[in-house]
């Protein structure tokens, strides 16, 4: 993909962590236990550039809807900073924080629950343009159809209810939500994991087009790599709240070197004989996050794991200006 | 709601909801147009004529100081209906919120809110309505205090234990998301979602607080004498279930008849709300 590399940061994530708070028992009071915590994000720092797609991708629970969450302050981080053109997202208060929302949005996962099952299409669009006041009242009615035309859905849907549209439509309806308020960034999470391998398809190239045409940033979680290829310029791999290997879309796939990263691209799928059963693929089970294993996180499942890395936790090794990796023994 | 809409409605009806509600709506406007059904007037004794078995002139016979039977439970549907329905529908609006807010906002607030619906749960009912009637003196007032005491109970933790689930909903997030304050994602678009089991529960709960009140006025803890509410009716009637049946037992069959058309609806609501996530209100 033509990549925007450079070009002002929109988007700075810093040393974030956001710690959920383990519920606590009758017994682990009795005991006098303190409240367990999991460590959902620990310690991420990422930037996207104005115009630029970040693909994000890891394996469930590794943090990557967390982190998309903190971004849209539906989740709150423990420490860290996130800051949008220089403004810090974490210390808003509550009208700064509306007026925020207008430039960053979100598009939820599941269609079939991110939407008000009792509100039609034009309700839930045109409850958004009121309550902002993005239109005069007057002129709401053209902006919903204006919306819906944007993302592709006949006028005469305005008037059903979620129920009656199919995964593709609701999630379309959801884009045209999050586009409603004429946001610049926008934090994709797995958009197009709920849907038919042929929507997924159009769902991707309707992202493409609206980002060109609208200039949009992006953030894009996801855990299909064939996906996360085909929408990003730059890519961020995730293991159990630490983003471990972060490159250009080429780098990262074409030239992986973190062995997590290694072991996800030997997992795509290919139609090439030869390139089979090259070696295995990444074993075992994610640690639980109640529990990051000393060292380097990743070293109960690593091919190449050393002594080291069961006491050390890796370095961040620059392996080119866009590349960087989180091992202790980067490289192919 | 266009013509069409009402029709596709009502063919989605289920048989219990289609009895019930014809039943309901029949005992309704009979309460509405009591004082024209009959040329009796439910207070004026006639005590030549007492203790009357059922005629044609009185089909539901009189009772012990000659009041005709009949008109006495044609005006004691607008009394019953209007105590069940505010001892219903009062404590339902209030522990729906209060419910809804605690399980959304969690925290101190949920554990404030829990711990009284606990005391308000483990007060004796009775207890609590006795020390009330001895403050103010018996009457329906004296009623309505303690069920708004003690009845939200149940919708607040119907209202809290679906609104933990919805709450983590993506559409609850997007909400959230779009900058709506609290006020408006818990009210206006959650609780729309959270309300059915309540309203399914409140009809089972409108014959319990009918029954409730005539059982109070049968120990003479509810509406005082001359007003014509079945329970007290029943409870007049007891010395001569003997000689005299009709003047507890058609009352009492008032009760049942009312008790049985709002079972039905409760029954049928339940099927017709959980055939699939649909608008009610």
């Amino acid at each position: 993909m033509t990549q925007p590399l450079d070009g002002d940061a929109a988007l700075v994530i810093d040393d974030l962590v956001v710690e959920y708070g383990a519920p606590r028992g009758l017994v682990d009071l009795a005991l006098g236990r303190t409240r367990r915590r999991v460590r959902a994000v620990d310690g991420v720092s990422l930037v996207v550039r104005r115009n630029e797609t970040v693909g994000l991708v890891g394996e469930s629970g590794c943090g990557k809807t967390t982190l998309g969450r903190a971004i849209v302050r539906i989740v709150e981080p423990t420490s860290g900073a996130i800051s949008l053109d220089g403004e810090n997202l974490l210390t808003l208060g509550s009208d700064e924080l509306r007026a925020m929302r207008r430039r960053v949005q979100m598009v939820f996962q599941d269609p079939y629950s991110s939407l008000n099952p009792r509100m039609s299409v034009e309700r839930t669009l045109a409850e958004v343009l009121r309550f902002h006041r993005i239109r005069p009242a007057a002129g709401v009615g053209d902006r919903v159809a204006e919306l819906l035309s944007l993302v592709g859905l006949a006028p005469e849907l305005a008037g059903r209810r979620p129920r009656a549209l199919s995964g593709g439509q609701r999630q379309r309806v959801g884009l045209a939500r999050a586009l409603a308020l004429e946001p610049t960034f926008l934090v994709l999470d797995e958009p197009v994991a709920a849907l038919d391998v042929s929507i997924q398809a159009q769902i991707l190239n309707l992202l493409r087009d609206l980002r060109d045409r609208l200039g949009l940033t992006m953030l894009f979680i996801a855990h299909e790599l064939s996906v996360i290829r085909h929408m990003s310029h730059r890519v961020a791999v995730m293991y159990l709240g630490r983003v471990v290997e972060v490159g250009t879309a080429a780098e990262v796939f074409d030239h992986p070197a973190h062995p997590y990263t290694q072991g996800l691209v030997r997992a795509i799928p290919r139609l090439t004989p030869e390139r089979r059963h090259r070696k295995p693929v990444i074993q075992g089970e994610v640690p639980s996050p109640l529990n990051i294993p000393p060292g380097c996180r990743f070293h109960t499942r690593c091919p190449k794991a050393q002594d080291i890395c069961r006491r050390i936790a890796p370095p961040d090794v620059a392996l080119s200006p866009s590349h960087r990796a989180e091992c202790h023994f980067p490289g192919p | 709601m266009t013509a069409i809409a009402i029709r596709d409605e009502l063919a989605r009806w289920p048989a219990s909801l289609k009895i019930g509600a014809t039943f309901f709506l029949l005992i309704v406007v009979t309460g509405l147009f009591a004082p024209w059904l009959t040329p009796y007037d439910p207070y004026t004794q006639d005590l030549a004529g007492f203790l009357q078995p059922p005629s044609w002139r009185h089909p539901f016979g009189t009772d012990h100081v000659g009041r005709d039977v009949l008109t006495r439970v044609l005006h004691g549907i607008r009394i019953d209906l209007q105590i069940g329905f505010i001892t219903t529908y009062v404590p339902m609006t209030y522990g729906l919120l209060l419910g809804a807010l605690s399980g959304y906002l969690g925290g101190w607030f949920d554990t404030l809110m829990m711990r009284l619906l606990d005391v308000a749960v483990a007060f004796p009912f009775l207890v609590l309505i006795i020390v009330i009637i001895a403050i103010l003196g018996p009457g329906v007032h004296t009623i309505y205090i303690a069920v708004f005491l003690l009845a939200w109970t149940m919708y607040a933790r119907l209202a809290r234990a679906e609104m933990l689930v919805e709450r983590g909903k993506d559409y609850v997030l997007a909400a959230r998301t779009l900058g709506y304050p609290t006020s408006r994602v818990v009210f206006r678009h959650a609780m729309p979602n959270v309300i059915n089991s309540s309203i399914v529960f409140s009809m089972a709960d409108f014959v319990l607080n009918i029954l409730l009140v005539s059982s109070l006025s049968f120990l003479g803890l509810g509406v005082p004498p001359p007003l014509p509410e079945w329970g007290a009716m029943v409870a007049e009637g007891r010395d001569f279930i003997f000689d005299a049946w009709w003047i507890s037992t058609l009352p009492g069959l008032a009760i049942v008849v009312t008790g049985a058309s709002l079972s039905l609806i409760g029954d049928g609501l339940a099927h017709r709300l959980g055939q699939r996530q649909r608008s009610f209100l």
